[in-house]
């Protein structure tokens, strides 16, 4: 069982992401942006499990409430990030904005700005370290998301160029 | 109160759409991909509308794992320089440098491909060089771009 309310929690749980992430990000403004999006996610999505639990009462709690509201939850504290990356990190987003504001678009992003940005974040986010003039990864979840990732886009485009 | 029976159903559903998804992906060359991957995740979830089992607690697990699934969508389909690099720089032992990471990244096709995929999805129209933003464009644009100012954050993007 699962009530009305807490159904209603677990399922904007992207908007309560977006809330509370507009609150952290004006308050943390000298963290780095992902960083504090993703903090603002990982609070909303333990709350609303709790929320969704609490309401229940214990005579209804099970593992199975436990279970539908970690998957609900979860999925949509990871839909409200992936909106956050795009406008974040997203090239087409880029294309889109700058066309929108009038700024020339791609002219200003050459492939060696594009590396010294994606570079910039993945130190500050502590993904790669920097040695000398090398860079070296890191063993973080964000590598094995990374690898995993890179496995998978061969299996759905086994043609592709990378 | 709701009830939860078979609301799992919801990941057996979905796990059936996503094998669809990787067959079709594999097998076909997909134009408008963006389209096709709401059509073949998400769409297609009525057809389970016909099993008893298949809940609304059951199609909203179906609906939450496809969303998910299509926000992610663009990492693979444009293969995401961040996760090049990273793999990249972890294939290699001693590490690379900044040179060697641009030569696996390629000069050409970074920005021109996103262009060319923009114009598929029917947000921007291209007229001899130059390109121009369509009405859907502009309320993308303006989405992200209000987005961005309501989280108190520059432009982003790239």
């Amino acid at each position: 069982m699962i009530s009305n309310f807490g159904l209603f929690v677990l399922v904007l749980t992207p908007l309560w992401s977006l809330v509370l992430h507009a609150a952290a990000s004006r308050i943390f403004k000298s963290f780095p942006a992902q960083k504090v999006a993703i903090a603002s996610i990982w609070v909303t999505v333990i709350s609303s499990i709790l929320v969704s639990l609490i309401q229940l009462g214990p005579e209804y709690r099970s593992l199975s409430s436990f279970l539908f509201s970690l998957v609900m939850a979860l999925g949509g504290g990871h839909l409200y990030f992936h909106f956050f990356n795009m406008g974040e990190t997203a090239r087409r987003i880029r294309i889109l904005t700058q066309l929108r504001l009038s700024i020339p678009a791609g002219e200003d992003y050459t492939p060696e700005k594009i590396l010294e940005v994606r570079l910039g974040r993945l130190v500050t986010m502590g993904q790669l370290e920097p040695i000398q003039e090398k860079f070296k990864t890191r063993s973080t979840f964000f590598l094995i998301i990374a690898l995993s990732i890179k496995k998978y886009e061969y299996l759905l485009f086994p043609n592709h160029k990378r | 109160m709701i009830s939860l029976q078979h609301w799992w159903f919801g990941i057996l559903s979905y796990s059936a759409c996503h094998l669809l998804h990787i067959f079709l992906w594999r097998s076909l060359t997909i134009k408008h991909d963006v389209r096709a991957i709401f059509l073949c995740l998400f769409f297609s979830a009525f057809v389970f509308l016909l099993f008893p089992a298949f809940s609304l607690c059951a199609f909203l697990v179906h609906a939450i794992l496809a969303a998910t699934y299509i926000a992610l969508y663009p990492t693979f389909q444009a293969s995401s320089p961040s996760i090049v690099i990273m793999s990249s720089i972890h294939a290699s032992a001693a590490g690379l440098n900044a040179k060697e990471i641009l030569m696996v990244l390629g000069h050409g096709n970074l920005m021109s491909d996103r262009f060319r995929d923009l114009v598929i999805a029917k947000l921007l129209t291209k007229n001899g060089e130059h390109y121009a933003l369509t009405a859907r464009g502009k309320r993308l644009a303006d989405l992200f771009i209000f987005y961005r100012q309501f989280l108190g954050l520059p432009r982003g993007g790239g």
